[in-house]
């Protein structure tokens, strides 16, 4: 547990500790938090794929920038690497919202310790 | 003390609390850390549980004590080990295996009950890209973090005991703890409490635990303590005969030198007494490993290209340049991204988890991983910016023409010299003292000979075939690649004579190999050389021999192919023949040829045999 967040519920073993837990996991404010956190991750993975993965876009930005090239073209660079970063970052998200955001109560600043994985 | 435990604990289970040497064999420190270190007093939060252990002991450097001649091979440690760490059938952190030697009614078999040693001098710790490995000053224990791992499986190479795991349904390896846990409350491992026969003991290092008088480093089997210095200690008295046979299907067996110890020697006869044959086994160079077979030839090819399409023009490659090549020039570029692109990708989806690719780069100061795919890394967004600047200009209309060169030139050589380094960081990769059959230079020279080779030709190809189709002469540039080719498999023959050589002298696992090399897959081997030889002909043809035109593009092609068919094939054999100096398996457990057999007959598909069905 750090100052950022609290225990998970599932390290509560006392029901009405739990009980309390729930009530305010499930408020408005938690649930922004847990959106905005999940907004976060998103950018930064996106981010981080994109530094190493651009020269990939890049095949399909020479395809569309070349003229009377057809669509089909573009496409076909285009859609393989969109399934091949979406299959490396949506798994990425997840594991970081499991392990960073879910279950949790998040308090402030726990957006500098999703950013840098808990090195805050 | 903690109060966890069981009110009739056996007095056996307990650690004892005894005097030791102030160095232990290899010149290190037992006390792993000083008295006023500020790593003693840390809780090792085990199960979220932050209390700080109470062992007397626990800044001691811990390690197992097995002596053989009591071990019955009942594996109630390894059943024990699986039961504390709730293992599945196939993963087993501890093994117990086994070599045998002598004939019937003399026949004698020792027993080799091995986990992770918790070395001095871990090698998994240096080799692991993601630093998921950490060695703790707690009874220097070397413990690794699943939740760090991504699956690339490099420290099962680097290890010489095969002790880290790599699970390929979890896609993370995992390794023996120690069980820390139990040692803070000064408790032994769960392994050594279970053993039946007091063969196997815990400790503190250099200590003789009772009942014990031996504290060898060595068994027959065992591989050498040089490369990691391994905190075990062995007791073996009972005579044995003078050689010692694997049951597994590694063709190793151990003889007894001048000095009495046991050597790995190459075991050309099975221990049913059948000589192996020559044959092709095509079907098992397919091996897990497929991916890094594309990857590092592909890398190897456009680092190559890439070199001698911006520096071609600069030693009088003048067809090579943009401005005579206004289409072919950006097509190429592209389609060398392409390319490398599909090269990382199935590199990268070859990993355990893939997803977390970007922990390749946490310890670029010990693993030749990391800073190969930083090298790669670096290379692609290099000659993804060349692309960029000489292959779409228009984009850049905005920049002064010298501003433009001036970048151009720095992201060209940027590629060239950080293709070049990746490609010297990916032969380090593969030397490995722990796998005998890569560590040698001849690594080197077989991947700097594919850029040589195989980069020139995949240039050619393209721009011959675009001169064809214009109906103009490529063979200015024939004569200077065709020296490139040339030197290429010069190299990677050169490297390969020296290897077999090398490998002949030294014995052992590195031999055992090469005797696989020209038997079970000897047809191929030929086959493979002969590609060889022919290349080195056509490229010498072609550097002599004027022809142009359709006939010189059909000569080229068929060069190209046998080139190519032979890179993989020498590839996919290096991935295919590497044998590890690990300890020996047994009949069934941790026996190669046991789980190809278990994979073609279904067995592997009853979770209880231990073999997961499908490796790749």
């Amino acid at each position: 547990m750090d100052k950022y967040t609290s225990r998970r519920l599932s390290e509560i073993k006392n029901d009405f500790e739990r009980g309390v837990f729930q009530v305010v996991y499930d408020s408005r404010k938690q649930r922004w938090h847990r959106s905005f956190a999940l907004m976060v991750l998103i950018v930064k993975h996106v981010s981080r794929g994109l530094l190493f993965s651009w020269p990939l876009y890049l095949l399909a930005l020479a395809a569309y920038s070349i003229p009377d090239t057809s669509i089909l073209l573009v496409l076909f660079l285009l859609l393989p690497a969109m399934y091949v970063s979406w299959a490396i970052l949506s798994r990425g998200v997840r594991e970081d919202y499991e392990n960073l955001v879910h279950g949790y109560l998040l308090r402030t600043g726990y957006i500098g310790r999703i950013i840098f994985h808990g090195k805050v | 003390m903690f109060k966890y435990l069981r009110p009739k604990e056996q007095s056996y289970a307990f650690l004892q609390d005894v005097d030791h040497p102030e160095k232990n064999r290899y010149g290190k420190a037992i006390e792993t850390v000083s008295v006023d270190s500020e790593l003693r007093g840390q809780s090792l939060n085990i199960n979220g549980d932050n209390r700080v252990g109470e062992n007397p002991n626990r800044y001691k450097q811990h390690g197992f004590y097995f002596t053989a001649d009591n071990c019955i091979s009942c594996h109630a440690c390894e059943s024990a080990c699986s039961e504390k760490n709730d293992l599945e059938p196939h993963q087993a952190f501890r093994a117990v295996g086994y070599v045998e030697g002598g004939r019937y009614p003399e026949y004698t078999r020792l027993n080799i009950s091995m986990a992770c040693n918790h070395c001095d001098d871990p090698v998994c710790l240096k080799g692991c890209p993601t630093r998921a490995y950490t060695k703790y000053a707690e009874y220097g224990a070397v413990l690794q973090d699943p939740e760090i791992c991504f699956g690339c499986g490099y420290c099962t190479w680097v290890c010489p005991y095969n002790a880290p795991q790599l699970d390929h349904s979890k896609g993370h390896v995992s390794k023996c703890n120690m069980c820390v846990d139990r040692l803070e409350i000064g408790l032994k491992p769960a392994c050594v409490s279970a053993c039946l026969a007091g063969a196997l003991d815990f400790g503190i290092m250099e200590t003789t635990p009772e009942n014990r008088d031996g504290l060898d480093t060595s068994i027959p089997g065992f591989p050498s303590t040089d490369i990691t210095h391994p905190n075990i200690r062995f007791q073996q008295k009972n005579k044995l005969p003078d050689e010692m046979s694997r049951t597994d299907s590694m063709p190793v067996k151990y003889k007894k030198n001048a000095k009495g110890k046991f050597e790995p020697h190459v075991a050309e006869k099975s221990v049913s007494g059948q000589s192996a044959e020559v044959e092709w086994n095509l079907n098992k160079l397919s091996t897990r490993e497929n991916p890094l077979v594309i990857f590092t030839l592909i890398s190897q090819a456009v680092v190559g290209a890439f070199i001698l399409l911006f520096i071609g023009p600069m030693i009088g490659l003048e067809t090579l340049t943009p401005v005579k090549n206004t289409i072919a020039w950006p097509m190429f570029l592209f389609g060398l991204i392409g390319i490398q692109t599909i090269a990382l990708v199935l590199s990268t989806m070859h990993l355990g988890k893939p997803h977390r690719f970007y922990r390749a780069f946490n310890n670029l100061k010990y693993s030749p991983v990391s800073r190969e795919v930083a090298g790669i890394a670096v290379f692609y967004n290099f000659i993804g910016a060349f692309t960029l600047l000489t292959g779409l200009p228009q984009l850049f209309f905005w920049l002064p023409e010298s501003l433009l060169q001036l970048f151009v030139s720095i992201t060209g050589w940027g590629a060239v010299v950080s293709g070049l380094a990746a490609i010297y960081f990916m032969h380090k990769i593969y030397r490995i003292p722990a796998r005998p059959f890569w560590d040698h230079w001849q690594v080197f020279t077989s991947f700097y000979g594919n850029v040589l080779t195989l980069g020139p030709l995949l240039l050619v190809l393209v721009f011959a075939f675009i001169q064809v189709l214009n109906n103009e002469s490529w063979m200015q540039v024939v004569p200077m690649i065709a020296v490139f080719v040339f030197v290429g498999l010069l190299m990677e023959g050169i490297g390969l004579y020296f290897h077999k050589n090398d490998l002949m002298k030294s014995g052992g696992e590195g031999a055992a190999a090469y005797f696989e090399q020209t038997t079970k897959f000897g047809r191929t081997y030929i086959a493979r050389n002969l590609g060889l030889l022919s290349g080195l002909a056509l490229a010498i043809s072609m550097m002599v021999i004027d022809v142009d035109g359709i006939a010189a593009a059909v000569l080229w092609s068929g060069a190209a192919a046998i080139v190519l068919l032979t890179a993989i094939t020498g590839r996919a054999l290096f991935y295919a023949l590497v044998m590890p100096t690990t300890m020996p398996g047994a009949f069934f457990w941790r026996n190669k040829k046991f789980q190809e057999h278990a994979r073609e007959t279904g067995l592997a598909e009853m979770p209880q045999v231990g073999v997961l069905p499908d490796l790749h």
